[in-house]
């Protein structure tokens, strides 16, 4: 289990979370909000030690003392977890925290709540919450995280301390999973580049068959750009087979014809996703013009967004191919 | 004593320190003083504007034995115990989490007891729109009359989901939004109190992320405090809110101004890098253009001045046409709604930029706008030549083939109804009909380039023959008489185009395309032995005139191609 200061990246909000341990100036409620895949978990439950922790050095856990093992071994009498039971967290969940909420802690100093996931707290649970949020009993402290902060209330919202995880920067990626994950330096950099800023994608990016799906995908749009229609519904066919497969081949070919814009608009190949096939951007990308390459990243998120709503795979993939062909 | 939160220690004690609502403390404040305070209040407000603050003063005058005016003292017993939250005459109840009949049985049951210090009971019932409907109309009677020594102050956000009947029996009283002036005068006096040193850009950029809450913006500061220390400065501000500085919104609008979208799509890798949250820029950049918009309409206005200088906003306004900032505005405001549910959201947020770059892109109704303005424009240039070849052209004969085409398909019936038709659609368009001859116009060069256009509406139209015209080309054009070649072999496709229904379509699609009425006769082309392709086709033309095999096999043949196979005698046997 991380210390504070091993987390990769978000360098100021750790900085800020340490200071405030360090001053004393521990709020009682805070959100962690930002993507998925980013360190929201790993940084609340380092947080959460660093709090308990019965002699922290510098506002960082020593990792030393009983209450930082047994928050590794996340059985620390003081430390809660609240999760979605199903698909929401219900009333009576958070009823069971305010019950437990106004007792003094059993070990540690303070009562730490973790709330996993609490933009799906129902509009019940989030009212319920409200009040305890807002002024709770003492030595107790809220840590709410979500990777959806416009979904909860905004009477939840103004009442935390809100700490905003950003898309990690491709450098820290690139660090995190050398460091961490034993990646060699190039594959770690293609991984952080196609990631969009999440550690948790980037490990998928990085494993072999992802790459070869992404050749697929490139080699797809090449042929779409010359074949009729009957080859165009075989390859639909084709690309259909798996839907979990084909929903990752239409951000492939997102990323592919976003690149082909980017390129064609500025011409600076670092700003491309693919940075690997950088010649076969610059060629396809004279084949387009800009409006049919914005026509067809909006065709590609529709489809998508159809997919999501649980479209037949194969049709909605054949219609866009007829579209993409022209 | 473990801390406590800025907008906990801060919590006004006095109607004097609640910001920004003077319509409401100056009634309280005058009720109290004048001893007519109503049975049962109703506080509403969006988040953060003091609700319950001005409940809890309010509960604390009416108690408060050494009251100064209508001011509660704040120093004897009842006061300090309101303070505490320990007082048994003051009840505040967690609606949200009592909310069931019961709870409201309770309170009904124990409301009838006299206070034991005071002069009122008080409860307040805080967020009470979570009570269930039958918690409400449990209330009802209570509300209206409660004993004479009880006061029930309802606070909620949302008022709306009261019952009329709960509405009407309470005074209610509206609590507006502070003003960014307001907010900001109220951080000044907290940094103050707590020994913080606040730039002033940064309590702007505080002032303007609260949105008229002061509760946010006090948690704001209360980070910024945890961030930096004592020293709070606008940079810590930003990295704690993830927004960016304000010369990127203005260099971003410039950028937008101009068109230029290399640059624009330059400063979002720069942004990514520097680890920005691109959901929020696109917010911010919407909000900041929303504001150049407003000091565009109205100069006078005050909304440009959290963002930036106003001599700044001014002139980047100045860039902009006013249709054209509506436009971005609008595409900005959609790109932060579909940002939020994208996976990719940087994507999102770069096709909106190319798209605000390019108002031809777009599908709105600015944008089309624009992209008439370029077809008009393109449109003066066009009919000038196509004017001038028609005085240059003596009215020529109608080529001979065109003629011999026309003779296979029903040509007396067709031409005549057609010319007078074409005369008076053409009358409308222009002086030159007088003329009898306005087809010179188009050109076969004209045709050739708007070719793929005609075959593309041809496959959206009639999908089903559209692919016999796939390998066709324009050959020769007069008088708006086309001929349309089909390669050499094709008898099929020419046969099914020849027919009177599909041809009449494709006659009618030219017509749409290039306007007027036209004919088509068909016939083929070689393909590469005809030295001159503008020759082969004319060359070619008795082509269909040529007689139709007599034999069965023969017919075949020329309708499909390939060569006749004697069979084997053997296989002749062993097959039959």
């Amino acid at each position: 289990m991380r210390l504070l200061k091993e987390i990769t990246g978000h360098k100021q909000i750790v900085r800020s979370l340490l200071n405030t341990v360090l001053w004393g100036r521990v709020a009682h409620a805070y959100l962690f909000a930002g993507p998925a895949g980013v360190g929201k978990e790993t940084t609340a439950l380092a947080f959460a030690r660093a709090l308990l922790c019965a002699c922290p050095v510098d506002g960082d856990a020593c990792g030393m003392c009983r209450e930082c093992r047994q928050v590794e071994g996340r059985n620390h009498p003081d430390l809660y977890f609240v999760q979605p039971s199903g698909s929401s967290i219900k009333i009576d969940q958070i009823r069971g925290v305010l019950r437990v909420a106004p007792y003094r802690p059993y070990q540690g100093g303070r009562k730490i709540f973790i709330v996993r996931q609490s933009d799906l707290m129902t509009r019940d649970a989030a009212n319920c919450l409200l009040k305890t949020l807002e002024e709770p009993p003492a030595s107790t402290v809220f840590i709410l995280l979500s990777g959806r902060p416009q979904n909860l209330l905004s009477t939840i919202l103004s009442r935390c301390q809100q700490v905003f995880f950003k898309s990690l920067p491709v450098s820290d990626l690139i660090q995190g999973l050398i460091d961490w994950h034993g990646l060699g330096e190039e594959d770690a950099r293609h991984a952080a580049v196609l990631s969009g800023g999440s550690m948790g994608r980037a490990l998928v990016c990085a494993s072999g068959s992802q790459q070869e799906e992404r050749r697929e995908a490139h080699n797809l749009a090449g042929q779409l750009k010359e074949c009729g229609p009957c080859e165009a519904l075989e390859m639909a066919g084709k690309t259909s087979g798996n839907k979990v497969k084909a929903l990752s081949v239409l951000d492939m070919l997102t990323c592919w014809y976003r690149d082909l814009l980017v390129y064609r608009e500025t011409g600076e190949a670092e700003l491309l996703f693919n940075l690997d096939c950088v010649d076969i951007v610059g060629r396809e990308a004279g084949c387009y013009d800009t409006a049919r390459l914005v026509e067809i990243i909006k065709e590609i998120g529709a489809t998508k967004h159809k997919l999501e709503a649980n479209a037949n795979t194969r049709l909605a993939f054949e219609a866009l191919f007829l579209h993409l062909i022209r | 004593m473990s801390y406590l939160a800025l907008y906990r220690e801060w919590r006004p004690r006095t109607f004097g320190e609640i910001i920004g609502q003077d319509h409401i403390t100056r009634t309280l404040k005058n009720a109290v003083e004048a001893g007519r305070e109503g049975h049962a209040y109703l506080f509403c407000g969006t988040r953060g504007t003091g609700k319950t603050t001005a409940a809890k003063v309010l509960a604390k005058a009416l108690n408060c034995t050494r009251r100064e005016g209508a001011e509660p003292c704040n120093s004897c017993d009842n006061c300090k115990t309101i303070n505490e939250g320990i007082c048994v005459d003051v009840v505040e109840i967690d609606a949200a989490s009592n909310r069931g009949i019961d709870e409201i049985r309770d309170l009904r049951e124990k409301i009838n007891f006299s206070p034991t210090r005071g002069r009122y009971r008080i409860y307040i019932i805080d967020e009470v729109h979570m009570l269930t409907s039958e918690a409400f109309n449990a209330l009802l009677k209570t509300l209206e009359e409660p004993p004479r020594h009880a006061i029930m102050i309802l606070a909620t956000t949302e008022p709306h989901k009261l019952p009329m009947t709960i509405l009407s029996r309470c005074q209610r009283f509206n609590f507006k939004r502070i003003l960014p002036a307001d907010i900001i005068r109220r951080l000044k006096e907290v940094a103050g109190g707590s020994r913080l040193e606040v730039e002033e850009e940064a309590l702007r950029l505080i002032a303007r992320a609260a949105d008229g809450g002061l509760r946010d913006a006090l948690s704001i500061l209360d980070q910024g405090a945890a961030f930096g220390g004592t020293n709070i400065t606008a940079e810590d501000i930003h990295s704690i809110l993830g927004t960016v500085r304000a010369d990127a919104l203005g260099r971003m609008s410039g950028y937008l101004a101009a068109g230029e979208t290399g640059e624009a799509l330059r400063l979002v890798a720069e942004l990514t890098d520097e680890g920005k949250d691109l959901r929020l820029f696109a917010r911010e950049m919407a909000g900041y253009l929303r504001a150049l918009l407003l000091g565009k309409i109205d100069p006078g206005a005050s909304a440009g001045e959290v963002w930036d200088e106003p001599g700044r906003m001014t002139a980047r306004a100045a860039e902009f046409a006013q249709e054209g900032l509506a436009r971005v505005v609008d595409v900005m405001v959609r790109t932060e709604q579909d940002m939020k549910n994208s996976a990719l959201p940087g994507i999102v947020l770069e096709l909106a930029l190319v798209k605000a770059c390019h108002p031809v892109t777009g599908e709105d109704v600015a944008s089309l706008y624009a992209r008439l303005e370029a077809v008009e424009e393109k449109l003066k240039t066009l009919t000038r030549p196509g004017v001038k070849t028609e005085k240059v052209r003596p009215v020529p004969s109608p080529l001979p083939m065109r003629g011999g085409a026309l003779q296979d398909k029903a040509k007396p019936p067709v031409r005549p109804p057609t010319l007078p038709e074409r005369r008076e659609a053409s009358r409308e368009v222009a002086v030159a009909t007088e003329t009898g001859a306005p087809e010179e116009d188009i050109s076969l060069e004209q045709i050739k380039e708007s070719w793929g256009r005609v075959l593309d509406t041809l496959r959206k139209e009639r999908l089903p023959i559209s692919s016999n015209y796939s390998r066709t080309i324009p050959l020769v054009v007069k008088n708006r008489g086309l001929v349309v070649g089909f390669p050499e072999g094709d008898t099929l496709g020419r046969e099914m185009a020849d027919q009177t229904e599909n041809k009449k379509y494709f006659e009618e699609l030219l017509g749409r395309v290039f306007g007027g009425q036209w004919r088509v006769a068909f016939m083929f082309y070689q393909k590469v032995e005809a030295g001159s392709p503008g020759k082969g086709p004319v060359q070619k033309g008795p082509a269909p005139e040529e007689p139709v095999p007599k034999t069965p096999v023969a017919d075949v043949k020329r309708r499909f191609g390939g060569e006749e196979i004697n069979l084997d005698d053997e296989y002749k046997d062993t097959l039959f």
